[in-house]
């Protein structure tokens, strides 16, 4: 009984806090179409800036007033500058422009600000550490009390706000009747850039409470916090700030009151995986959830351009790939040079994350499912790798294959929600689920990993020992295991279930017209995508020593998404690319950082910040994803280099009939 | 036993109601047309008998079979075939392979199956079937385009193709000759027929061109604010001066033309 | 992009004095490759009523658009007042005194029927915005009464009577009615018709588009009949009606204005029936289809349904069923 008090005390504070970021979230989306994923990395950002104005011993109260109206103005940059010139195209493919600010402003804060070291920031103030009240052992302190309020306060704020006021009227309707918005001769280009601003500042005073919560300034436990009001948000129907008080509150109490069952207790990572879970069962009770006032039709993810020349020449372009990579595999022993056994390392990585880029190509880019958790069953495939060389030796031909094929069924369990929601939504609940491979399974001791410590992988295990330091058993096995992969992949792509694939992504309803089973589709592609995804997590863990938690934190799954629309989701060549990218850009930013001077250690951190910009220019300028012969080449194509037509089989006419 | 048989069906939607116990037989081999105006209720019927929505009440026989029970998809591999009034037709893919996703689905291969190559036999035999009905609807000049790319008219006609690839003993066709004109018009009548003849089939169309309606059907229902107001057979009205005279009044009577 | 200063600039331009309230030259838009309106060219004077009337496709509504800034034209231009408002942004234009009530009218169903109103009056407030609302309300007194409803749980003509209103909340010079009958029972249409009279009596220019010929035509003062995209016949409204089997004609595709006016009317029943009319036949059909504002194909298809019933129903002649219509079912007030 003694634990029901503070559960609930603790319960309230999580609603406010949840509540804060949800609503800026929901305010931007019932007015712009758009679910900000910025939000966290934004609030992050201004409260960089007040911590650095902290530092320079300006008062916290101006301090806290510049970084609440930078973060307003963030908002307004986002809206502005990358949003406005797309206002036609789909929320899916705006929604993806704000992937791109995530990381773009997460990275920037890492490189301005130095946050991707813990940091510790002071109090907001130095009594509000004080304990007020006690609830059965939970202390409550003045901060708490002062984010509840601030919280209640803003709400009604808020809503007298959209209530009373003109502005807030026109906001509302603006998400009603983007046309008849006009008519009335109110610019949506001024109530957009409202609606960011009030985002902005909801997220920045959402962070400025929560970093003492946090104790210390990390983005990654930041993220978290973001992927939760972004379920409180859906849960509320993204519609109304009432209703989205009431998931905040829903969320906020599950969350607390979980933990406290008893025989529950044990498992600490529960607390954030039931986000997914209170998501998955509400979507079921009530399906009038998944429908929301934004209307989204059919929604695919943006196709980035296509260069028409590559058509011509992809077949030498596959040659020559073939034989840089046969020289690499049987290139001479000695660490350095182009041939050498580093490199040769760092391609086997390439093949591994390749196969978990494909296992987005296939679910995302043929069956328009949008996910954002592949490399969490990445991580599912690695650990199982994990256990079953080292702690069963089992040699890795045998292990890898074994974990995929454990990984699909979880996949399954993402396939669920999928039949009810789609396009953002279904982003939405992918995300959550995130947190429940990251908390429950991976960073608990039992029963997949090995605690913070991680998992120890054997590469020895059986005939071939894949830890020869040359590398060469290595790259040669992962090359096998991705070119065979690709080859399936393709060969579904040809084949009539791949076309049933983008029959269900083009039309769900003519899908069902001629005899696709839904539900049938969506639950094979998500195990399949799992499964694929699993093995490339199960080769990506043969190439490391140990697999550990942050190895597959939520912020990679983004990452990877980001990565393939940048690359091209439907075709598989893009999943190389993208792997690619991913591997070899900090090594080549590394090279460039140090001819430059700077501090090569961060090259990771600039390929990230440079990997969000593009995103973030490619969905803009490409048009409104028509596939087809785009023969214009953006300026960033030149950077991003292969692009494939996406080409279907060819039929054969003329073979025997008359 | 007719081929569809349906008894009663309503629908109610957010205190109107769409569709009010209606109830209409199609034979075999029968064409038979749902006409009305706008808003009475002939796309919601439809989407009750294909699936896309759940009638509150009622029952519907498909070749013996209960239609409510069976999930959508499970209508269509049953011999239920439908078009859209608004062309919904897999956009990114061309003509062709819009085709054969219908023809296929009712293979036997699964999805690990084609990963490793199998079902080559039966994906031919789908593909001849695909051809022939290509050419039959005068489609296979296009095959190659995307779908998306076509212009309406010949959207419409691989749509009606895309149905017809699924082997169905029943069509559904929701307003399949909207945006035509008189000539297009008179040509996709001819083609109706030919298809009837040809595939042995049975269509119940909505349609609101008048000529085509008593150019094509064998039997009319009439459909208004959700409720049938007057069903019967063309000829009823075409060899009937009596009915002619009562309408317009009996000064002169009309005579039939040929 | 724009910059806000420069369409301050735009607002207070100048207006071009004796030029004729709204100028249209040469407008074409287009959608993708096909072009929805070509070469089209007209004007509307001061206080005037334009009816643009012709079949679904005719590039109706894609005019109105494109006037209102909803979509860009490509070429063209036209000019309000003698400003040129081509390449304005819609919420601009719809400053300037041009306003739109779009087809399926563009209300916001979740807002209330006042929220509805305040939305066009930007913040106006005090005895303005009360004297504003005074006005609408004595047009259509249904609103006031309804005020605190969710416009989405209005009936269609209440519906319609809301956008009608709150385009007026703010005195527009050119009011665009895009088939504001759209669904809606032919009792209720006559009585809109007849607020839009009081309206245009008041001094509100006017450009109707409509299937309705009859009534459309009754109250304009000039008309145009489109189809495909282009101009098909124009003039004033007087003459047209008078000619209405020119404005059937062009419901029916018939080529040329020479078909014979009753000729007209009888080949479409030909053609869907199958049967010869007499002369009075004909006429007595066509008296039918004006009078109750319908096209020869709307009047046919009517006459299918009812001759059905009747054959099925084994009528004696000179009995009409009592078949309940449309217009007789929805009766009564709006």
């Amino acid at each position: 009984m003694s634990l029901i008090g503070p559960a609930l005390v603790d319960g309230v504070i999580l609603a406010s806090l949840y509540g804060l970021l949800a609503t800026g979230v929901v305010i931007i989306y019932n007015t712009s179409g758009v679910i900000n994923f910025a939000q966290g990395a934004l609030a992050i950002f201004a409260v960089f800036i007040l911590k650095t104005l902290t530092d320079h011993n300006v008062t916290f109260g101006i301090a806290a007033l510049v970084a609440i109206l930078a973060g307003g103005l963030i908002g307004v940059a986002i809206d502005r500058l990358t949003l406005a010139p797309v206002r036609n195209q789909t929320p899916l493919n705006k929604s993806i422009i704000t992937i791109g600010w995530l990381i773009t402003l997460q990275y920037a804060a890492v490189l301005l600000f130095n946050a991707g070291v813990s940091t510790n920031i002071s109090r907001i103030c130095d009594r509000c550490g004080e304990q007020v009240f006690a609830v059965g052992g939970l202390g409550v302190n003045m901060q708490d009390i002062v984010t509840v309020l601030t919280s209640v306060l803003i709400g009604g704020g808020l809503i007298l706000f959209f209530r009373r006021t003109f502005t807030g009227v026109a906001m509302r309707a603006a998400s009603q009747n983007v046309d008849a918005t006009k008519l009335m001769g109110v610019s949506v280009n001024r109530v957009s850039a409202i609606a960011w601003f009030l985002g902005g500042v909801l997220a920045t005073i959402g962070g400025i409470l929560i970093t003492p919560r946090l104790g210390a300034l990390d983005s990654g436990t930041l993220t978290i916090y973001l992927i939760q009001s972004l379920a409180a948000a859906l849960l509320g129907g993204l519609r109304s700030l009432p209703r989205t008080a009431i998931g905040a509150v829903i969320l906020g109490m599950s969350q607390e009151l979980i933990a406290i069952i008893p025989g529950l207790r044990g498992l600490p990572g529960l607390k954030f995986s039931v986000a997914f879970v209170v998501i998955v069962v509400a979507l079921f009770i009530n399906p009038d959830l998944a429908k929301t006032t934004a209307q989204t039709v059919t929604e695919k993810v943006v196709e980035p351009f296509r260069a028409r020349w590559w058509t011509y020449t992809r077949w030498s372009v596959l040659g020559l790939l073939g034989l840089f990579f046969l020289l690499v595999g049987i290139g001479s022993g000695g660490a350095g040079g182009w041939f050498g056994d580093v490199n040769r390392f760092y391609w086997a990585q390439v093949f591994g994350d390749g196969c978990v880029f494909l296992s987005l190509v296939v679910l995302t880019g043929f069956v328009g499912q949008v996910s954002l958790c592949q490399f969490t069953f990445a991580g599912f495939g690695a650990f199982f790798t994990a256990i079953f060389t080292a702690r069963w030796g089992l040699p890795f031909f045998f292990a890898v294959p074994l974990a995929a094929l454990c990984t699909a069924p979880i996949g399954m369990i993402i396939g669920i929600p999928a039949l009810r929601v789609r396009g953002l939504q279904l982003a939405v609940v992918t995300l959550a689920f995130t947190l429940v491979g990251d908390q429950l399974f991976f960073a608990q001791s039992f029963p997949l990993s090995g605690g913070p410590a991680g998992q120890t992988v054997n590469a020895s295990a059986g005939p071939i020992d894949l830890t020869d330091p040359t590398a060469h058993s290595l790259f040669w096995t992962l090359l096998v295991g991705f070119v065979v992969v690709s080859v399936g992949v393709l060969a579904l792509q040809r084949s009539p279930s791949g076309r049933a694939f983008f029959a269900v992504r083009d039309s769900e309803n003519a899908a069902t017209a001629v005899g696709i089973s839904l539900t049938r589709m969506k639950l094979a592609a998500f195990s399949l995508a799992a499964g694929i995804a699993g093995l490339g997590g199960g080769m990506f863990a043969l190439t490391l020593p140990s697999v550990s938690s942050p190895d597959f934190s939520p912020a990679l799954s983004i990452t990877f998404l980001a990565l393939i629309i940048l690359a091209g989701i439907r075709s598989v060549y893009g999943a190389l690319v993208a792997a690619i990218f991913y591997i070899w850009g900090p090594v080549v930013i590394k090279a460039i950082l140090g001819h430059f001077g700077l501090d090569p250690a961060q090259a990771f951190n600039w390929q990230q910040l440079l990997s969000g910009i593009l995103l973030i220019q490619t969905v803009i300028l490409n048009p409104s994803g028509i596939v087809g012969s785009l023969e214009e080449l953006p300026l960033i194509g030149t950077v991003v280099v292969k692009r494939l037509r996406h080409h279907g089989p060819a039929p054969a006419p003329g073979t025997g009939v008359a | 036993m007719a081929l569809l048989e349906v008894d009663g069906i309503t629908k109610h939607f957010r205190g109107v109601t769409a569709v009010d116990n209606l109830s209409l037989r199609v034979h075999r081999g029968e064409m038979v047309s749902l006409i009305g105006p706008n808003g009475a209720g002939k796309s919601t019927s439809f989407n009750c008998l294909s699936g896309l929505t759940q009638p509150d009440a009622g029952r519907v026989a498909f070749d013996g079979n209960d239609l409510l029970a069976m999930p959508p998809h499970q209508r269509a591999l049953a011999g239920l075939g439908r078009t859209f009034q608004t062309v919904q037709l897999f956009g990114d893919l061309t003509v062709w392979e819009n085709l054969t996703v219908a023809a296929q689905s009712r293979g036997a291969v699964g999805m690990v199956g084609h990963m490793f190559g199998m079902g080559q036999l039966e994906t031919r035999r789908f593909r001849e079937r695909a051809r022939v009905i290509a050419q039959f609807v005068g489609i296979d000049d296009v095959l190659e385009r995307p779908a998306k790319a076509l212009p309406l008219r010949q959207q419409r006609l691989t749509e009606l193709a895309r149905a017809l690839c699924l082997e169905p003993q029943l069509l559904l066709l929701d307003e399949p000759a909207s945006g035509m004109d008189h000539a297009e018009t008179d040509e996709f009548a001819r083609l109706l027929m030919r298809i009837r003849k040809c595939f042995r089939l049975s269509m119940l169309y909505v349609e609101h061109d008048m000529r085509l309606v008593m150019a094509v059907s064998d039997y009319i229902y009439v459909l208004d604010f959700g409720r049938l107001i007057a069903e019967g057979k063309p000829e009823e009205v075409r060899n009937n001066p009596a009915v002619i005279a009562a309408y317009l009044g009996e000064t002169h009577s009309a005579v039939a033309v040929g | 992009m724009r910059l806000p200063w420069a369409d301050r600039l735009l607002h207070h331009a100048t207006p071009v004095p004796g030029a004729p309230l709204l100028e249209v030259e040469g407008l074409t838009v287009r959608y993708g490759e096909i072009a929805a309106v070509r070469d089209l060219s007209f004007s509307i004077g001061e206080g005037e009523v334009l009816a643009l009337l012709g079949p679904n496709g005719a590039g109706k509504s894609s005019t109105l658009r494109a006037l209102s800034g909803l979509l860009k034209p490509a070429a063209g231009t036209i000019r309000f007042r003698g400003q040129p408002i081509d390449h304005m942004p819609a919420e601009s234009i719809a400053r300037l005194g041009l306003t739109h009530v779009p087809e399926g009218r563009g209300i916001f169903p979740d807002l209330t029927v006042r929220e509805n109103l305040r939305m066009p009056t930007r913040g106006l407030k005090g005895e303005a915005y009360e004297a504003a609302l005074d006005r609408v309300h004595g047009y259509f007194p249904r609103l006031a009464e309804r005020a605190s409803q969710l416009a989405g749980t209005l009936s269609g003509g209440e519906q319609q009577q809301l956008a009608i209103g709150r385009a007026l909340m703010v005195k527009p010079e050119l009011l665009l009615l895009d088939e504001m009958s759209l669904g809606l029972a032919p009792t209720i249409v006559e009585q809109l018709f007849q607020i839009l009279a009081r309206i245009h009596e008041d001094g509100v220019a006017v450009l109707l588009v409509e299937q309705y010929v009859g009534p459309a035509l009754a109250i304009a003062d000039n008309a145009i009949v489109m189809e495909k995209g282009q101009v098909r016949v124009s003039g004033p409204a007087a003459e047209l009606a008078r000619d209405v089997t020119v404005v059937q004609a062009s419901y029916l595709g018939a080529a040329g204005a020479g078909a014979e006016r009753l000729e007209l009317v009888g080949s479409a029943f030909r053609e869907s029936l199958g049967v010869e009319l007499s002369p009075d036949q004909i006429r007595r059909l066509q008296e039918l289809a004006a009078r109750r504002g319908l096209s020869a194909e709307e009047i046919g298809q009517e006459a299918i349904e009812r001759m059905l019933a009747m054959a099925a129903g084994g009528l004696r002649s000179g009995e009409i069923p009592p078949l309940v219509s449309a217009s007789e079912r929805s009766g009564g007030e709006i």
